[in-house]
């Protein structure tokens, strides 16, 4: 009996402590600049890249070169904050919000927090914890905190059963210095992402997603107008899948199929709606039968209001 | 008579004959190639007269009308119907830049989700290594990537008995649509802002889709 009154304040510190943790990760990643050495690793395969992750008054600027393989770089800068995501006083703000603070809430909902111990990446001391989903629709995750900086130094996403699918694990990192007065020229930029109007999500139009688990909110939707793809995203904080809704003519040359490569899930099905047929695909870093449940909940609106 | 046309004539006397090789069937098509010229419209007749003495000789009825302007002409009036809707879906909007330009080819592995319960504190190793990963190391980068299975049960749903159709689906297309939606995926999914880069780190190099083409 002892033993019960002892572990549940125990229990309760430990899971505070371990909700803190994210949430001064969730920080660091917004306000620190870091550039860094790190692998990504996946199916037997490693890939290394160098990261450099500045934070300006007008935007955040990232940039990712593939030191291995073909040759490249990329580099993104999104202005005016992170398009709707930290905007939680927008009227949209219950679809946008991610990992901000009520994403950080939808994040608590669908995963249990624990810390797991103290380990060294990248020549640092860093805290481990492991997020648990709640259900078997997401794939528990593994972290290790800067104990400093409270930067994320690695990520391996594990299966339902517990094995390693894929790890990202910085090797080396240098966090502030230099990098708080350095610029960036527009000419390195590969993609500039802001908040105009047309990154705000549009109506769905036709379709509708039936299903999706618990705690995943739609974080963008797009439709392209030519060939009528509709693409929507959604993310429970942590995990984020993306849906596809090909149009007619596009179909015609996509065969249903189900992919599955580290942590990432492709399902592919087809959908009829009266004489035509479409493609849903659902692509994301998900269990595949939860990929396969959504891509079979995507229905035609039409379809709804006939429904008595 | 040059030596080159004496050649010429022996390489369209060996094509007549299916006994042509490589070589002479080039020479051919390349003489052939100069529409207008001389050396072509010469071809162009002796051929008729082999195929007009062949006919003969096998009993054939001889035709005299000559087709092969009329085709050529519908052939290129023809539309072009190889053109990869991917491309034009990446084309068609600058927000999509960042899939066309680093269009994903994930090459390997397979994930398995019936794997025994372990300790998650495995974690620490390596990152789980499928047996058959090895053929998707070595296999060439236009084919499909270890992991991509046609799903049988997904096929068609909701659909009546009477209009089951089987596509045929060509392998590119399947290859470049995979590409493209993994690419797309990892363009998006940087929104999570937990992860960091994470989600640009499974993007692989590729110069573009179209160089699939």
């Amino acid at each position: 009996m002892t033993a019960i009154f002892v572990s549940v304040p125990v229990l309760a510190q430990q899971s505070k402590e371990a909700y803190e943790l994210v949430e001064g990760m969730i920080d660091a990643s917004k306000t620190l600049n870091y550039s860094g050495l790190v692998t990504y690793e996946k199916a037997g395969r490693l890939k290394t890249s160098k990261i450099l992750h500045l934070n300006r008054e007008d935007g955040t600027f990232q940039q990712l070169t593939h030191l291995d393989g073909p040759a490249g770089q990329f580099s993104w800068r999104r202005t005016s904050g992170d398009c709707g995501l930290d905007t939680t006083q927008d009227k949209k703000a219950d679809l946008l919000s991610t990992l901000t603070s009520s994403g950080f809430e939808r994040l608590k909902a669908s995963y249990t927090l624990e810390i797991r111990g103290q380990s060294r990446v990248a020549g640092r001391e860093a805290t481990t914890l492991l997020l648990k989903p709640k259900d078997s629709f997401r794939l528990p995750y593994f972290v290790a905190i800067d104990n400093q900086s409270n930067l994320m130094l690695m990520s391996v996403i594990l299966s339902l059963a517990g094995k390693p699918l894929e790890r990202f694990q910085f090797v080396e990192i240098e966090v502030g210095g230099d990098l708080d007065s350095m610029t960036v020229g527009d000419a390195e930029l590969n993609a500039e992402v802001s908040c105009d109007a047309g990154s705000k999500p549009q109506p769905l139009g036709d379709w509708t997603v039936g299903w999706v688990p618990p705690g995943f909110l739609l974080t963008d939707s797009e439709k392209e107008p030519i060939i009528g793809e509709s693409i929507l995203s959604f993310s429970d904080g942590l995990s984020a899948f993306t849906v596809f809704i090909e149009s007619v003519r596009m179909s015609k040359k996509i065969p249903p199929f189900t992919f599955s490569q580290g942590a990432t899930a492709a399902v592919s099905a087809k959908l009829k709606n009266e004489e035509d047929e479409f493609t849903v695909s659902v692509v994301g870093e998900i269990p595949a039968d939860a990929a396969k449940k959504i891509a079979q909940s995507v229905s035609h609106t039409s379809k709804l209001l006939k429904l008595p | 008579m040059s030596q080159y046309d004496e050649y010429l004539g022996e390489s369209l006397s060996a094509l007549m004959d299916g006994e042509a090789s490589d070589l002479d069937t080039r020479r051919v098509l390349k003489a052939l190639a100069l529409e207008d010229s001389q050396n072509a419209m010469l071809m162009r007749d002796k051929w008729r007269r082999y195929q007009s003495v062949s006919s003969v000789m096998k009993g054939d009825v001889i035709c005299k009308v000559d087709y092969s302007v009329d085709i050529t002409r519908a052939i290129a009036e023809e539309a072009i119907f190889k053109v990869n809707p991917l491309v034009k879906i990446l084309s068609s909007s600058g927000r999509l830049a960042i899939a066309a330009s680093v269009a994903l080819v994930a090459v390997l592995g397979v994930q398995q989700f019936n794997l025994p319960a372990e300790s998650t504190d495995q974690a620490a190793g390596f990152a789980y290594i499928d047996e058959t990963s090895v053929e998707g190391l070595v296999g060439p980068a236009n084919q499909l990537p270890a992991g991509w299975a046609m799903s049988e049960e997904l096929q068609v749903r909701t659909v009546s008995a009477d209009s089951v159709e089987k596509d045929i689906y060509s392998e590119e297309d399947a290859r470049a649509y995979l590409a493209y939606v993994l690419a797309k995926h990892a363009s998006k999914a940087p929104y999570v802002r937990s992860q960091g880069m994470l989600p640009y780190a499974r993007m692989e190099t590729r110069t573009t889709i179209t160089d699939q083409e």
